[in-house]
């Protein structure tokens, strides 16, 4: 299962959230604390920061390099800053079946799109659907898909459930789009009669907004062979941690409530805790979309039941 | 035998009248008491504290203990306090040996300390004493479960998810026995896949599935409800199920989502530890089959010496360990929940 995590609210050293802290995205790679499973197929993220050029166009990176040792990677996070990131690390299936490529590596934005979307799990038989999801996706939506995932897939669905997938949007249009999304993947899973446990945990963003699901469907369902993802739901379990700052305090990173007036200004959500010390964690309940503004200054966070 | 542990000597003693052992016989108890210390502490000194890594269980033969939890950074709360012939630190077996609050000397105390190898001892003796010494852990467990779901449900500001609203009629109300095929059509392989069988080689297992039933569901059946009284226990083979406890607010019924249970793990086994009423509903989110589980067959299974006690008391120890997987789970729940206030 792939490693990701979202952030939103103040500025912060992206490298924090990416390398730096006790359980980062890039240790996960290796380290992870729900899995015994190596995240090394890709690393990318997006950052967005308010006042730089173009501030509606997030920094990029992707790379195909064994995170732990990429340079570049501990470099350049550790010089931007900003005050949303979408970042992931990608699992895959070990063998020479496997395409690793930088085209494969999420967050996934195609040219002149304003979401970008990082997407944990799998869909279980998705070759046999992929040619019906592709033809409910808009055309020149799905001319942009150039990698072998069905994670860009997905995200070429989502943009295509919103009536201008190059516009501006606010969080409720991209949690509508993304609970759309997730109603017409099961419409095809029906169609298909295909019923075994697939995860969709999606974080998608905008820069200003962070929607995520925690959602599998049939869970817990398999045909013959139990995979490890059905029997330990950790592994594609949600979190979240709320505070002012997130950083290391005397030697222990967490996200701190300095100013400790009940509201938030910062929020993380990933796919699991990213400090050693996991008691501000919160988990998100399966089958739930968080839905997560900034207002000013203050996060917002609505956690909704996707239904059964 | 070291004359300190003999059955006249102060451990022994101790040991036998503290309920956790009450159903021990002589050879377990001087076993036990092998592997006990005794601690003095005057009125103020901690026995352990609040996150220290511990999983050994006390007996206050003398005194008394209090038990404190933190509340913030600097204040603590009295939740429970511990006189003579009372037990405590058991649950942080249950909680990767962490122990969950601070215990204080109220006086001058004299302890027993038994040693966490007592949970190996019980799987080695697999006598009988010992299995009713791990269902009385479990039930102290399932307690503890079912006390952090009811304050959940009880504190009004304690935010749930919700069903709108629940079948009225379980499976097991309308007769789960229609319900039943034979449990030889589970498949060992698959079986063995789960935690709870992981123990258990592939011969007992087979005889344990004669035993079984497998029920199959569809997606929304409710399997039992909150207040019945079960006859059965269950082990979820595939699919999932939610745990649902039901209440009012403002005289308009609830129905708060404490837990999603996957394969491989049991439901309703609460109820076969203390023999009370279910604590929960449970109804299937996915179409599910579990393998059911008659009480009296698997009452006959640890009562009788036959090929079958020792799958019967393996599946004790799986249940055990998913009483572990629940606390922290439930926990965790509770602490979302709670956490959902501070956040608009």
């Amino acid at each position: 299962m792939c490693r990701l995590v979202g952030y939103l609210g103040d500025d912060i050293q992206v490298s924090s959230l990416i390398t730096d802290s006790d359980q980062s995205l890039t240790r996960q790679a290796t380290d992870s604390s729900v899995q015994n499973f190596m995240n090394v197929a890709g690393t990318g993220f997006k950052a967005w920061e308010n006042g730089s050029i173009y501030e509606d166009d997030p920094y990029t990176y992707k790379s195909i390099e064994l995170p732990m040792y990429d340079r570049t990677l501990m470099g350049l996070t550790k010089k931007l800053k900003a005050n949303c990131v979408l970042g992931h690390i990608r699992a895959t299936v070990y063998g020479h079946l496997s395409l690793v490529n930088t085209t494969n590596v999420h967050p996934f934005q195609f040219s002149g799109t304003k979401i970008a979307l990082a997407h944990n799990g799998g869909l279980a038989d998705f070759p046999k659907m992929k040619f019906a999801l592709a033809a409910k996706c808009k055309p020149e939506i799905a001319n942009k898909v150039e990698g072998t995932t069905d994670s860009e897939w997905i995200y070429a669905l989502f943009l295509s459930m919103l009536d201008d997938p190059y516009g501006n949007h606010t969080s409720e249009e991209i949690a509508q789009a993304a609970f759309k999304t997730i109603q017409e993947i099961r419409l095809l899973r029906n169609k298909f009669k295909i019923d075994t446990h697939s995860v969709i945990n999606l974080i998608i963003s905008n820069g200003k907004s962070v929607v995520a699901t925690c959602f599998t469907y049939d869970f817990g369902c398999y045909e013959d062979i139990v995979s490890p993802a059905v029997l330990s739901p950790q592994m594609h379990s949600l979190w979240y941690t709320a505070g002012d700052k997130f950083g290391d305090h005397d030697g222990q990173w967490a996200m701190y409530d300095e100013d400790k007036d009940g509201a938030s200004t910062s929020i993380i959500v990933a796919s699991e805790p990213l400090t050693r010390n996991d008691s501000t964690w919160f988990e998100i309940q399966k089958y739930s979309m968080a839905v997560i503004d900034r207002v000013d200054g203050k996060i917002k966070l609505d956690i909704r039941d996707m239904g059964l | 035998m070291n004359n300190l542990r003999k059955k006249d000597n102060i451990f022994f003693k101790g040991i036998q009248n503290c309920s956790l052992f009450k159903h021990l016989s002589e050879v377990e108890l001087t076993t036990i008491s092998l592997i006990s210390t005794i601690e003095h502490f005057n009125k103020g000194d901690s026995l352990f504290s609040q996150g220290d890594k511990g999983g050994d269980i006390y007996i206050v033969i003398e005194g008394s203990v209090d038990f404190f939890i933190r509340e913030g950074l600097e204040k603590k709360k009295r939740i429970a306090s511990y006189e003579k012939n009372d037990f405590l630190g058991e649950l942080a077996f249950f909680l990767n040996d962490m122990r969950i609050g601070t215990a204080i000397a109220n006086e001058k105390t004299s302890v027993i300390v038994i040693n966490k190898k007592i949970y190996e001892l019980a799987s080695i003796f697999k006598t009988s004493g010992f299995v009713e010494f791990l269902k009385n852990i479990a039930n102290r467990a399932g307690a503890t479960i079912k006390e952090i779901s009811q304050l959940m449900t009880s504190n009004r500001n304690v935010k749930l998810q919700f069903l709108n609203k629940l079948p009225k009629v379980s499976v097991e109300e309308q007769g789960i026995e229609k319900r039943r095929e034979g449990g030889t059509k589970f498949k060992i392989g698959n079986l063995k896949n789960l935690h709870i069988f992981k123990r258990i080689d592939s011969e007992s297992l087979q005889r344990l599935c004669k035993k079984s039933h497998m029920v199959k569901l569809d997606k929304g059946e409710v399997i039992f409800s909150e207040n019945s009284i079960g006859k059965s226990f269950y082990i979820i083979v595939s699919g999932a199920v939610l745990i649902v406890k039901s209440f009012k607010i403002n005289k308009v019924n609830k129905h708060g989502k404490i837990a999603l249970v996957p394969p491989g793990r049991p439901l309703g086994h609460l109820s076969f530890f203390d023999n009370s009423k279910r604590s929960a509903s449970a109804i299937a989110c996915e179409r599910t089959t579990l393998m059911e589980i008659e009480l009296s067959t698997y009452n006959e299974l640890v009562n009788t010496v036959s090929e079958e006690t020792a799958v019967a008391f393996e599946l004790l120890q799986g249940f055990i360990d998913d009483l572990a997987v629940a606390m922290v789970n439930t926990n965790r729940a509770l602490v979302y929940a709670s956490s959902q206030l501070g956040l608009k």
